[in-house]
């Protein structure tokens, strides 16, 4: 089969080419995981406790009814159930059941794409184009940042939308119409905070095994050191379950404006997760660029 | 006057204590060049650095007079044809056409109707939904190749750009490296295959040790050996009668005879060639061929590299 049958393409001068589109690189990154099965699957199984919010909720609104009544029949008692009406109804799974899963989620994702990109001779490819380093960043700190969101604040969000679809009034939807908002802004600083983390430590091997080794590793040390080490400068009751995640649940608390369960100082949160942020962009920054060959 | 499509000024760079180019100057002028060594020689620490991905340990480079590794707009006018033969799992060839494409600042739709036309220009519309890993080896050269000319780039930097194809594609690449050097593009074809780069250009770099060795067209660069006696092939009516006229000049340091043709070695090219034509106008001669034997880059490569 010829290569060039027709001729060379050339540009014409209205067609030469502006700044480089960094918004590419999540879109190929979700394209790609969509074509894979084992990854839906997966993104199946980490969405669990959002389906347990789904059936509660519609259990909760056709059992025992927006008003808090007394449920028809025999049925689970209406403080099981909760109210979807509150935050707080939502704030559990969102910031407690949601751990595991976006961690697991993240390392069979976000984990991988930078180590690929090298080993694959992407990265090469793409560095010889006029985009920075910071794009490319940038373009894989939100394709991470999507994949830890679709399974923390995404799901949340469309458990709140089939409650306000499935409740018997627009009641529901006046009550709890600053909800969505607040669970897309706790998401995003989720997402952002942990999608970087991944992203960073996919960047320090181009083996994808080496870098999910570097994800628990990362996980474990960051827990010891919050909850040995730090401890006598936040908090003097120091609660046992401190650890990355207690520092980003106690930021989340505040952005959902529940009652916090984490007994931190919220500014030593706040301040730690954007030091988090930061050192993993140098550390992104430093791996990237240049590539190292030999030849 | 504008500046010249690469310059490399005094360039080395170090991998810890191993060096990969040493004191490296050189201007790419529009045309092909080929960047020519054995393994190790240098030659793709020259390309990554001509391409921005690694930066220079001491002396400059320049992309149309910008450092690439710091300018995005030196790197927007360079296109790479990478040895890595892999590409991104998932990844289907069309998507990663675009991407590309898009990488390199060609607008959304412009970058998806041309990455169709890219494409079916190198036969792989039928495959472009195909995941681009599990191509073949010469398909993944094609697509390669597409994506280092997709954005129409002023300066080509090409990597064993034959690997992988067959004879009729290798025909068609050379012809097509030509033809864009032709256009005024700047390409610079590595290789450690002589012979496919000697199809391609005469301009060659040779490389040895992460140094350059010699620099220039072909022959220019064979006639400043002086230490090394030009082969000549001779073929006349009467080989053994030139072989004992020839023994007399100065400039012949031996001669082999082959058959009915003759072939000698002369120290003084510019003499030789004089006395040859003096010999060419007598009637016994009947000179019917005159052939230098060692103006090619495989006996450059043997007498710089040895």
């Amino acid at each position: 089969m010829p290569v060039f049958e027709r001729g060379y393409l050339e540009l014409r001068e209205d067609e030469r080419p502006g700044r480089p589109s960094w918004t590419v690189l999540p879109q190929e990154e979700w394209a790609s995981w969509l074509r894979n099965r084992k990854l839906l699957i997966l993104w199946f199984v980490c969405i669990v406790p959002h389906l347990v919010l789904l059936v509660r909720t519609f259990m909760a609104l056709a059992l025992v009814g927006l008003d808090g009544g007394p449920a028809r029949g025999r049925g689970p008692s209406p403080a099981f159930l909760g109210d979807p009406e509150s935050m707080a109804f939502y704030a559990k799974t969102l910031l407690e059941d949601s751990l595991l899963p976006v961690l697991v989620f993240l390392a069979a994702t976000a984990i991988r794409t930078v180590s690929l990109d090298r080993k694959s001779g992407a990265l090469e490819l793409y560095f010889t184009r006029p985009l920075s380093p910071w794009r490319y960043i940038l373009g894989r700190w939100t394709g991470a940042a999507m994949a830890a969101a679709s399974v923390t604040a995404l799901p949340v969000l469309l458990v709140w939308l089939t409650g306000a679809l499935a409740a018997p009034d627009w009641g529901f939807l006046k009550e709890t119409l600053w909800i969505p908002g607040r669970i897309l802004l706790q998401g995003a600083f989720f997402a952002s905070v942990l999608g970087i983390c991944a992203a960073a430590l996919s960047s320090m091997s181009s083996s994808v095994r080496t870098g999910q080794i570097l994800w628990v590793g990362f996980l474990a040390v960051m827990h010891l050191v919050f909850s040995g080490g730090l401890r006598r400068f936040l908090h003097e009751e120091w609660p046992a379950q401190f650890s990355p995640w207690a520092i980003l649940q106690r930021v989340g608390e505040a952005i959902l404006g529940v009652d916090p369960e984490v007994p931190l100082s919220l500014s030593w949160c706040a301040a730690l997760s954007l030091l988090l942020v930061v050192l993993s962009l140098l550390v992104l920054r430093r791996n990237l660029k240049p590539l190292e060959v030999v030849g | 006057m504008s500046p010249a499509p690469l310059r490399f000024e005094r360039v080395t760079r170090w991998y810890g204590p191993v060096a990969g180019v040493l004191e490296v100057s050189f201007t790419l002028e529009p045309g092909v060049t080929g960047l020519l060594g054995p393994n190790g020689a240098g030659k793709s620490t020259i390309l990554h650095l001509a391409a921005g991905l690694i930066r220079p340990g001491m002396g400059r480079v320049e992309v149309f007079g910008r450092p690439p590794f710091l300018s995005g707009s030196a790197r927007a006018r360079l296109g790479l044809l990478p040895e890595t033969q892999s590409f991104p799992p998932g990844v289907t060839g069309r998507t990663f056409l675009r991407t590309c494409l898009l990488l390199s600042g060609v607008p959304g739709r412009e970058a998806r109707r041309r990455a169709d036309a890219l494409l079916e220009e190198v036969g792989l519309a039928r495959a472009a939904d195909r995941k681009a890993a599990g191509y073949s080896q010469g398909m993944k050269q094609r697509l390669k190749l597409a994506q280092a000319l997709g954005h129409d780039p002023d300066l080509l930097l090409l990597d064993e750009p034959l690997t992988g194809l067959d004879p009729l594609a290798r025909r068609e690449v050379i012809a097509k490296v030509h033809e864009l050097g032709e256009r005024g593009k700047a390409i610079l074809v590595s290789s450690h295959v002589l012979h496919e780069v000697e199809a391609m250009t005469s301009r060659v770099i040779l490389l040895n040790q992460g140094r350059i060795l010699a620099w220039g067209e072909i022959p220019e660069i064979r006639a400043l050996l002086k230490d090394q006696p030009i082969r000549v092939l001779v073929r006349g009516r009467d080989s053994r009668r030139l072989a004992s006229e020839m023994a007399r000049w100065p400039s012949v340091g031996g001669f082999r005879l082959n058959g009915d043709s003759l072939e000698v070695e002369a120290w003084d090219g510019e003499a030789f060639f004089e006395a040859l034509g003096g010999l060419g106008r007598s009637d016994w001669a009947g000179l019917e061929e005159v052939r230098i034997l060692d103006e090619n880059l495989e006996a450059l490569f043997d007498y710089l590299v040895g």
